[in-house]
């Protein structure tokens, strides 16, 4: 296990706190960053809670090189390094486990760039809500479990 | 190595990014740097060609590290429109995929004021969006 020890439910909680706070922050750009965690926190819950990562052979049938404790990894981005096998990051496991959500994840993280290191946000906050919207309803209707998601 | 590529017209390879790439994915892993090189070339052809497809212009810089197998995309649209950037985030999930085997990719979009600047002469750059 990598970084963070919280579990499913602390990420849930964050991600309403998260959501919360990006709504109060209405149409003021710095909403990106919130719904960004938000949805990140999100994930976090739905790759611990995954009960395809305790099944080894079906792992392998995502992909190869993902083992268990992949469910736990709280890089953004990935790296292969051939020494140490493969550190996957939350945006390639989110497009393996989840690709009905993966445009929607990456809209809010390229809009959480845009606003904290680049010149702001080129969007309306509300489409980063109907993002996160998406991302959350796709969790709390059970989709967001790897067996049941299409590639 | 930093490789910026024209996303205007008349710099088409499609023929030869599918051949690079098919060789490279031919090869048994990436333990030399041609191997390397040429699955970055790839990417960088790949990335342009289906960043064409949205019919706008733009350029993408390259930043990768073979130890880590890992390559940073900075991409410089020349329409910076959110809808703009919306569908060329999609096509980057695409392309993503078509590597996810061989390489570890991100990207971000560069803004107008830093497209074709001239960057430090470092081969490799490490980037944390966290």
């Amino acid at each position: 296990m990598s970084g963070t020890t919280l579990g499913a439910e602390t990420h849930l909680s964050r991600a309403r706190q998260h959501e919360t706070v990006a709504d109060a922050l209405g149409e003021n750009e710095w909403a990106a960053v919130p719904y960004f965690y938000a949805a990140y926190h999100i994930v976090k819950c739905a790759l611990i809670e995954d009960p395809i990562f305790d099944d080894v052979t079906r792992l392998h049938g995502k992909h190869y090189d993902l083992v268990p404790d992949d469910r736990y990894t709280d890089r953004h981005k990935g790296r292969k390094v051939s020494s140490s096998g493969r550190e996957w990051g939350i945006n390639e496991l989110v497009y393996l486990m989840y690709p009905s959500v993966v445009g929607a994840y990456e809209r809010l993280h390229q809009a959480s760039i845009d606003v904290r290191y680049r010149a702001g946000l080129r969007g309306a906050t509300s489409d980063l809500r109907d993002c996160l919207t998406k991302i959350r309803d796709a969790y709390e209707q059970g989709q967001m479990r790897a067996s049941l998601s299409t590639s | 190595l930093r490789i910026w590529l024209d996303g205007k017209p008349g710099l088409q390879q499609d023929a030869v990014v599918r051949r690079s790439l098919r060789g490279a994915r031919g090869r048994s892993g990436m333990a030399s740097l041609g191997e390397f090189d040429a699955l970055i070339e790839s990417l960088g052809q790949l990335t342009i060609e289906y960043l064409k497809s949205l019919n706008v212009g733009g350029r993408v810089r390259i930043f990768h590290d073979e130890h880590s197998g890992s390559a940073h995309l900075e991409i410089c649209l020349d329409d910076q429109s959110w809808a703009t950037q919306s569908a060329a985030i999609d096509k980057m999930i695409e392309i993503r995929s078509i590597f996810l085997d061989e390489i570890a990719i991100d990207y971000v979009f560069v803004d107008d004021d830093s497209c074709g600047t001239s960057a430090e002469p470092t081969e490799t750059r490490s980037f944390v969006m966290a």
